[in-house]
């Protein structure tokens, strides 16, 4: 009885095909822009995960891995707020600048894979009926937040302190696949699949300081989605922040046709941005989604070209039935259709601004950046700048953590660097090493905080013979805990592993008598300061595990003066 | 009324024994599965916490490893000196039976090569590609149906890999490269080691394997005197190695224990005489114009030993002893049938 | 029931509807458009992937190897020049800084190797490279290393060379050329030159150094046991090698002159070494043959001596006085064999004039020889 099962029936198919209501044919509702917008969505998620996934060894060939952090004109901006200068690939910046100051913030509602995931999950969970629907999309001034966020990080940055990546969504994002996700990922893959995994080719499971906090900032951020629909977005986001700044400039905007509009709200159904399209458009909350056009059942909504023309904004228009005196509107006799800039109140922004300015010195004079009784185990990656200088730039997007081969860079916690390093990259040589021929955090960095380094610099080689290698710290015996040196027991693992040529770790040959009376030949390790480089294979591979008897510490690191250790090594570093 | 009262009634009736069904058949499940004796199907009881704990299952390799029959009449020691790698090779591998005394059609084999760190190939800290290259090519002719390459090294696998040309000469060549995974590694049952009589074993590349060939180079081991081809087997050990080296003879006399190689080859073309086991300068690599194959690893260590490394004034290290008192091998491979072939000028 | 059903949605509701009434086909080419920039952006990343802007992030630094640099020799430029003789450049040629290591820092130079020189008394090395003035490629490396003793530099020396080189013998010193390389034992110095490569330029430049090193540096007649061996023996001096100390291994033996008579294809070694006097050369005797039995079983008697056979090699190995000397045979194949070299020792011991004998003393080796039982590793 029951029809035999078709893929499409024939009915369903002539139905999608037909022409629409209108008369237009039947694509243009198939391709209407919101689809196309979703593609682009799926597209650039797609882009930014495959980017992610090659972030690794075996995969990085020559693709642009860091493309989203490049693009991200918030990090450009507050970079060169910060260092004066826009390092290597940051004027990509511009690719997204240009689309922003024409169109507005695209970005947020097409490109942004944050925004993708929040859009997502938002539409997915969403079970609310039109009218909360409605309600949930309204503005509401808790929006305001993401401003001062904004102000505060780039009155910070333009004191040398770069704090954007806390919550810049493309830092948080990839900080998050980097330490929380692809780790996850990895350990839930069986063992047949393993050429799936995000690290393929290591022998031990990575793992990360603090992943969990990362990883509950991602489900508690996406969860809130369910009471506020774009919740990251609309309140928290200083990217958002920037470009809602940037494209109170736009030329083209969601425009109302009064005549036409019949005040039923249906607009706000899907409205991404929360943005007022039903009243005066606030342009700097508008995703540019376009859902309120496809919600529209009286065709009111239009995407259109709308020029801020200064003249009607000094005089007003005779058109529009409006006149303006020395700014101010004297006569309206219609209501606005836009709010072209974040309606912040002028002295919210300055009271932002003094917090970001009481805020520096809080964190700058606490002891973990300074020259004195810094942490020891505040140990950068090879190619680093001076303590300083990695704070004006490092944006805590833990691409070189994503991409280090032997976990040995950690995600700081407070203790290394303090509340202003965190997240930024710290070497822990109890869960790896820095691999001697490796330079691959040096290539994916994006601001120049690990500078672009080749091979030759980074062992001192070729044409950096003078310069030395690069010292990411120095090694220390803890005798007390070393094997042969308490224990009568043989060992000197970190010897073999030396990977310097002279070896940095040289032994003292002692031949003894066991207490069970046993004649054994000990030898003793001890280290050659001048031909350590700080690499900590030692110390992954020392077998006293909790506390291992030989460690890296920073002191004697070559990025900079004052960290230095031994006579001379200021010399090399002039040299250069 | 009354009826609409009575409907009423039957229905919460039947409410109330469906749900009385659902929780006594709750409540007497869990009562079996926590009461019921262990042996009982489905039961749950663990009286004394020993059925909680992690089972490990542990493996074994073939009982006579993967050695083929021992021969009387032919030489268990090739040694082919010159300087072009792949006729040595061949020289050296044909003069202890050729590759068809090893490897016959449909075989699985697997190559262990020497890739434990991240040093270009010319400074003689692991097997040159080259001499893979040349292997696998001759391992191939004998009618292998796969060939297999894997090693755990100690360094990064895939920097280690690319790095040293491994990666490169294995997928060139056609063979199928193992890198570790955490998921790879299974205990693995040594019967009569000292120290590793059970341990974690790099064992996915192992399975259906019927053939295993090591390739080493000849370094000088700052522990150990001098690593060849039976510390190379150390390569296949997950876990702690880095308690190693607390007893590396005993250790090494193990390792020779757990695999029975097919045969062994010896790379001699580049000899890391100081500064071993990881080297860094060129000026620690001398030229040895020698390749050596044997179906007896200490044997071949040995050679290495005094031939290659040029220490015949000095004692062999411990650990040879140690493996020849478990009759894993013999060093002793002058008073054996050795056959020396010149490969060219 | 109706909304109830509706509340028990787990997902999106009315996830399509929309409610516009007009289409446009503007919308449909400005999403084309956008169709063209997402393919020009999956080209572009494709396009780079296979066109690295860092070619060399890969390489494996073989390259940077070549010219590497050793660092401590930079540290010690412009040291005095100690015996290095004034004249190695010559025409064509200049020399570099001259860099001085002691026995703390000779690792910096040869690392790995610097327990070999130590073990034979190394005292400094003064180290000078000599650069081609048409081509800084091509160099000649200068390594005079000052062991304080001839017998140690003749031990240092013959401890490196191949066994298949006869070595040109002079009544001052032994040299040989190998490939690329000069090897001179002249004195308490043991000299190594190590050219860049194996060319004419450098082989000449090895010629002409030879001469300049052999006038510049004032030799020392050959030890004792050179007359011995070459003079009473006729053994050719390639033969012959020292061990100041830890002689086959062991720790006590010191001051140990060998030989392979039978060359380098057979394992038997002859041994001699100087006592004070009889008497601590008997102890000294029991002591080695106390340490051979330990790697052995019981061997027989040949020519006066206990022999011990080894128990993996199965050769053959004894120890025994001879007035104030020690001589002994080590992996001699069978007791004939051991008998016949031992016996010929004993004779050139016994024939050797008084002269040679009386220049046969004792090394006076910085430690004094200590207790101390077999090498455990």
């Amino acid at each position: 009885m029951a029809a035999k099962p078709k893929l499409i029936s024939r009915e369903k198919l002539l139905k999608i095909v037909a022409r629409n209501r209108d008369g237009s044919p039947w694509y243009a509702r198939a391709l209407r822009i919101t689809n196309w917008r979703v593609v682009t969505q799926a597209f650039f998620f797609g882009l930014f995960v495959f980017l992610l996934w090659c972030t690794w060894f075996s995969r990085l060939k020559g693709y642009p891995v860091s493309l989203f952090l490049e693009i991200d004109p918030l990090v450009t901006f507050a970079t060169a707020l910060s260092t004066g200068t826009v390092y290597r690939w940051l004027w990509r910046a511009m690719w997204l600048l240009v689309p922003t100051l024409l169109l507005g913030r695209v970005f947020c509602g097409w490109i942004c894979p944050y925004g993708t995931l929040h859009n997502f999950i938002g539409w997915i969970f969403n079970i609310r009926k039109n009218r909360n629907n409605i309600e949930a999309n309204a503005y509401r001034p808790v929006f305001q937040l993401k401003y001062f966020g904004l102000t505060i990080f780039l009155v910070l940055a333009a004191m040398g302190s770069l704090q954007i990546g806390l919550l810049d969504p493309i830092c948080l994002l990839v900080r998050t696949f980097a330490v929380a996700i692809k780790p996850g990922w990895d350990a839930a893959l069986p063992v047949q699949l393993d050429f799936l995994a995000a690290s393929p080719g290591i022998n031990d499971h990575r793992m990360f300081n603090a992943a969990w906090f990362v990883g509950i900032m991602l489900v508690v951020l996406v969860g809130m989605n369910l009471v506020i629909p774009r919740f990251f977005c609309r309140v928290l986001c200083p990217l958002g922040a920037f470009l809602g700044v940037l494209s109170r400039f736009a030329f083209w905007r969601i425009d109302r046709d009064l005549t036409k509009c019949t005040d039923c709200n249906l607009c706000l159904k899907h409205c991404e941005g929360a943005s007022d399209p039903q009243a005066a458009l606030r342009k700097s909350e508008c995703f540019v989604c376009f859902n309120c056009i496809d919600d529209c059942p009286e065709d009111a909504l239009k995407f259109r070209f709308v020029p801020a023309i200064w003249a009607k904004r000094a005089i007003g228009s005779i058109k529009d039935g409006t006149a303006t005196l020395f700014g101010k509107k004297v006569i309206s006799r219609i209501p606005e259709t836009e709010i072209a800039a974040p309606a912040v109140p002028r002295r919210r922004w300055a009271l932002a601004a003094v917090a970001g300015l009481l805020t520096y010195p809080f964190m700058r004079y606490s002891k973990a950046v300074n020259k004195r009784s810094f942490n020891h185990k505040n140990i950068r990656p090879p190619g680093s700048v001076a303590e300083t200088e990695f704070l004006e730039r490092c944006i805590k997007c833990d691409q070189c953590i994503n991409v280090c081969p032997t976990n040995v860079l950690q995600p700081s916690g407070m203790a290394e660097g303090g509340l202003e390093g965190l997240w930024t990259p710290v070497m822990d040589f109890k869960t790896g090493f820095c691999q001697l021929n490796c330079t691959l955090c040096s290539e994916v960095c994006p601001t120049g905080a690990i500078q672009k380094i080749s091979l030759a610099q980074k062992l001192g080689l070729g044409k950096y013979v003078d310069q030395g290698p690069i010292r990411l710290g120095t090694a220390f015996f803890n005798q007390g805990r070393c094997l042969p040196w308490s224990m009568q027991t043989p060992c000197v693992v970190c010897e073999e592993v030396c990977p310097t040529s002279p070896k940095a770790i040289g032994v003292y040959k002692e031949e003894i008598t066991r207490w069970d009376g046993n004649k054994v030949t000990l030898t003793k390790p001890y280290m050659r300061p001048e031909l350590c480089i700080g690499c900590g294979i030692c110390e992954r591979e020392c077998p006293v595990l909790d506390d291992p008897a030989v460690y890296v510490t920073a002191v004697g690191e070559s990025r900079s003066k004052d960290r230095s250790l031994l006579l001379g090594s200021h010399k090399k570093k002039e040299g250069a | 009324m009354s009826t609409d009262h009575d409907a009423l009634r039957a229905q919460e009736r039947r409410q109330f024994l469906k749900q009385a069904a659902v929780v006594g058949a709750a409540t007497v499940g869990a009562g079996y599965v926590s009461i019921a004796p262990a042996t009982w199907p489905g039961s749950l009881k663990d009286l004394d916490g020993e059925r909680g704990k992690p089972q490990t299952p542990t493996l074994r390799l073939p009982q006579n490893g993967y050695a083929v029959a021992a021969s009387t009449v032919l030489p268990h020691m090739g040694v082919a000196r010159g300087t072009r790698v792949a006729a040595m090779v061949r020289a050296a591998v044909d003069a202890i039976g050729g590759i068809g005394r090893f490897v016959q059609r449909g075989d699985v084999v697997l190559i262990k090569p020497n890739v434990a760190f991240e040093r270009p190939a010319v400074l003689g800290a692991t097997t040159h590609p080259e001499i893979l290259t040349a292997l696998i090519h001759l391992v191939r002719e004998g009618g292998a149906s796969e060939i297999r390459v894997a090693d755990n090294p100690i360094e990064s696998p895939q920097s280690c890999f690319v790095r040293s040309g491994i990666q490169q000469a294995a997928v060139t060549a056609g063979a199928r490269v193992y890198l570790p995974s955490p998921g790879e590694f299974q205990t693995l049952n040594v019967p009569g080691a000292t120290w590793i009589e059970k341990w974690p074993f790099f064992w996915r590349p192992f399975q259906g394997v019927n053939k295993v060939i090591g390739v080493s180079p000849v370094k000088d081991h700052n522990l150990c005197r001098a690593s060849m081809t039976t510390k190379n087997w150390y390569g296949l050990l997950g876990g702690r190695r880095n308690q190693f080296h607390q007893d590396i003879h005993g250790i090494i006399a193990d390792l020779a224990l757990m695999i029975r190689p097919t045969f062994v080859l010896l790379d001699g073309s580049r000899v890391l005489f100081r500064s071993g086991p990881t080297g860094g300068s060129l000026s620690d690599v001398k030229a040895g114009q020698t390749i050596v194959a044997s179906t007896d690893s200490l044997a071949a260590d040995a050679f290495g030993w005094a031939e290659l490394l040029e220490r015949k004034e000095e004692n062999l290290p411990a650990y040879f002893a140690k493996a020849a008192a478990r009759k894993t091998g013999d060093p002793n491979y002058k008073g054996r049938h050795i056959k020396e072939i010149q490969v060219g000028g | 029931m109706a909304d109830g059903k509706e509340e028990d949605r787990l997902f999106v509701k009315d996830g399509f509807r929309h409610y516009r009434r007009k289409y446009s086909i503007t919308e449909v080419r400005w999403g084309l458009a956008c169709g063209a920039v997402m393919l020009l952006i999956t080209a572009w990343v494709m396009w780079r992937s296979r066109n690295p802007l860092d070619p060399e992030l890969f390489a494996d630094g073989a390259e940077l190897l070549k010219v590497a640099v050793v660092p401590g020799a930079v540290a010690a430029g412009g040291a005095d020049r100690g015996p290095l003789p004034k004249d190695l450049a010559a025409a064509g040629w200049r020399e570099d800084k001259v860099a001085q290591f002691d026995a703390e820092n000779l690792y910096v130079k040869i690392n790995g190797r610097a327990d070999y020189f130590k073990g034979f008394g190394f005292k400094r090395l003064f180290n000078v490279v000599v650069l081609n003035e048409k081509d800084a490629q091509v160099t000649v490396d200068v390594e005079m290393y000052d062991m304080g003793a001839t017998a140690n530099a003749l031990g240092a020396y013959s401890g490196e060379r191949a066994p298949t080189i006869k070595p040109e013998v002079t009544d001052t010193g032994l040299h040989h050329f190998d490939r690329n390389a000069l090897y001179l034992a002249r004195g308490p110095y043991y000299i190594r030159v190590i050219g860049s490569d194996e060319g004419p330029v450098v082989t000449e430049k090895l010629r002409g150094l030879k001469e300049t090193l052999v006038a510049g540096v004032k030799g020392e007649p050959l030890p004792w046991a050179y007359g011995l061996f070459v003079g009473q023996m006729g053994i050719d001096p390639s033969k012959i090698a020292y061990f100041p100390e830890n002689a086959f291994s062991l720790s006590f033996a010191r001051d140990m002159w060998t030989v392979r008579p039978l060359g380098k294809d057979s394992d038997l070694e002859l041994f001699i070494n100087a006592q004070p006097d009889a008497a601590t050369a008997k102890k000294t005797a029991e002591r080695l043959h106390k340490s051979f039995s330990e790697l052995g079983t019981p061997g027989g008697k040949a020519d006066k001596i206990t022999l011990v056979k080894d128990q993996f090699l199965g050769l053959f190995s004894g120890v025994g006085p001879v007035d104030r000397f020690l001589i002994g045979v080590r992996g001699a194949a069978n007791k004939e064999m051991a008998a016949e070299e031992l016996g010929k020792l004993r004779d050139a011991v016994a024939k050797a004039p008084q002269d040679l004998k009386d220049r046969a003393r004792p090394a006076v080796g910085e430690k004094a020889a200590e207790e101390g039982g077999s090498d455990v590793h």
